[in-house]
């Protein structure tokens, strides 16, 4: 998530955006930007701002700007771009300004990078690029088949890199970051997207979202009735064959109207 | 050089009643400054002091660099002066007019906070409009001061809000 700062310094930006889609009627999907967004986006922004100022560590700030971060996120990468320097008027391309990190290649021992019996790890250098992943010179495969077949899963939002089964003694392991189709996380993918579901688009068990733009990409989910905070692989869902399971204690499609804003982060 | 007589106000936001003073004069005086008075006067000439206080200004002793005070109970306008005193004479004298709104912010923070515990109330038609109206009276309440240094203008957008708070069943 980002700071406090981060997301007061995108939220204007973040607004203006936010008009202009409204302005437009239509967004995502068949679905029409809720028209108060750009005004909630202002009002949070401006009460935050002043608090903020005049107290870093004023009760209840981070909750705020988490929850003003909600709103503002489907602009968020665009608003990044403008914010960062990219200026107004369309996304740059974004060339990183360090070189590709490099692959993490190892055998599997006790104090190997994922040791013997882990099954994820934390690899903040490979945030906001396309990872690949190979064990025992196979490539490894995103998808959940349930059948015990071994899998992966990466979020370049967060950085966590997931695998399954749990790393055996002796393996091969090979870590590969796709730098064609990366940068920093602040960078937007020319494929990326942001589509919106609601309760109705989920299967008969109101957990399962079947859609054939998630398949072998990540993303990342905002609930707007359900919590205030993002919703990532694999703590609150998790990959399936043609879509994702929402695994977050009492999330229940059958019995709640949810509207949802699913976006690509890789 | 003579002193160019100047003083700053903060508004505390963890306590919003509460205003400290600084004197942030250059220069010096030929004579002995040996205090300073304050008074805070709002549209309708009323003057606001600390609870206690039997004159309509606050003396602000010259051997202090800055002065906490308690005056406000709610998000008010006013024209602040301070004038140095030396002996029997005042040579100098400065007034401004201030807005004092963190009163409104900590309220429209603490309703944002329920907001985000419960997201489903931007829902409500009552809650959306009443938000919206507080957040205007407060822009509209600092810009009557910044810009048209207008502190009677800023108190009736202050005086809207405060509608506002005493009355919570707006928002529902």
């Amino acid at each position: 998530m980002p700071t406090v700062q981060r997301i007061l310094d995108i939220a204007p930006t973040s607004g203006y955006l936010a008009s202009i889609a409204v302005a437009r009627g239509k967004m995502y999907k068949g679905e029409v930007l809720d028209p108060s967004t750009p005004i909630w986006i202002f009002i949070i922004y401006k009460i935050l701002n002043t608090i903020y100022e005049e107290d870093n560590d004023y009760d209840g700030a981070v909750a705020v700007a988490n929850y003003l971060y909600t709103l503002l996120a489907p602009f968020y990468f665009e608003a990044s771009a403008i914010v960062d320097g990219g200026g107004g008027g369309n996304i740059p391309d974004v060339t990183p300004s360090v070189p590709c990190p490099s692959d993490l290649d190892f055998l599997v021992s006790d104090s190997s990078f994922i040791a013997t019996g882990e099954t994820e790890v934390l690899i903040p250098q490979f945030e906001g690029y396309q990872v690949d992943f190979s064990r025992g010179g196979i490539i490894q495969n995103t998808t959940i088949l349930g059948d015990g077949s071994s899998y992966y899963q990466w979020n370049a939002f967060t950085g966590l890199f997931t695998i399954h089964p749990a790393a055996t003694e002796g393996e091969l392991f090979r870590i590969m970051v796709d730098c064609s189709c990366g940068g920093t996380s602040s960078s937007t993918s020319s494929d990326g997207f942001t589509f919106i579901v609601t309760s109705a688009d989920f299967e008969a068990d109101g957990v399962t979202l079947i859609d054939d733009r998630i398949p072998g990409n990540s993303v990342v989910l905002f609930a707007n009735n359900f919590t205030s905070n993002f919703l990532v692989a694999p703590t609150d869902f998790i990959y399936v064959s043609g879509g994702i399971e929402i695994v977050a204690d009492g999330f229940d499609a059958n019995s709640f109207n949810y509207t949802i804003v699913v976006s690509k982060i890789s | 050089m003579p002193l160019t007589p100047s003083f700053t106000i903060t508004e505390s936001i963890a306590f919003p009643g509460t205003l400290t003073f600084t004197d942030t004069s250059t220069g010096s005086y030929e004579g002995v400054l040996s205090s300073r008075i304050i008074y805070i006067q709002l549209w309708d000439g009323t003057y606001l002091v600390p609870e206690g206080t039997d004159t309509d200004y606050i003396i602000w002793p010259y051997a202090d660099a800055s002065i906490t005070i308690e005056v406000l109970e709610r998000s008010q306008a006013a024209n602040v002066t301070v004038t140095w005193i030396a002996g029997t004479s005042s040579p100098y004298t400065v007034t401004e007019p201030y807005a004092f709104p963190f009163y409104d912010y900590v309220f429209a923070f603490n309703k944002i906070r329920a907001q985000t515990a419960n997201p489903n109330i931007v829902d409500s038609k009552n809650f959306y409009n009443a938000s919206i109206q507080f957040i205007v009276n407060l822009w509209n309440a600092e810009v009557a001061v910044e810009i048209g240094e207008d502190i009677q203008a800023s108190q009736v957008s202050f005086d809207k809000n405060y509608f506002l708070i005493q009355n919570p069943q707006v928002y529902r």
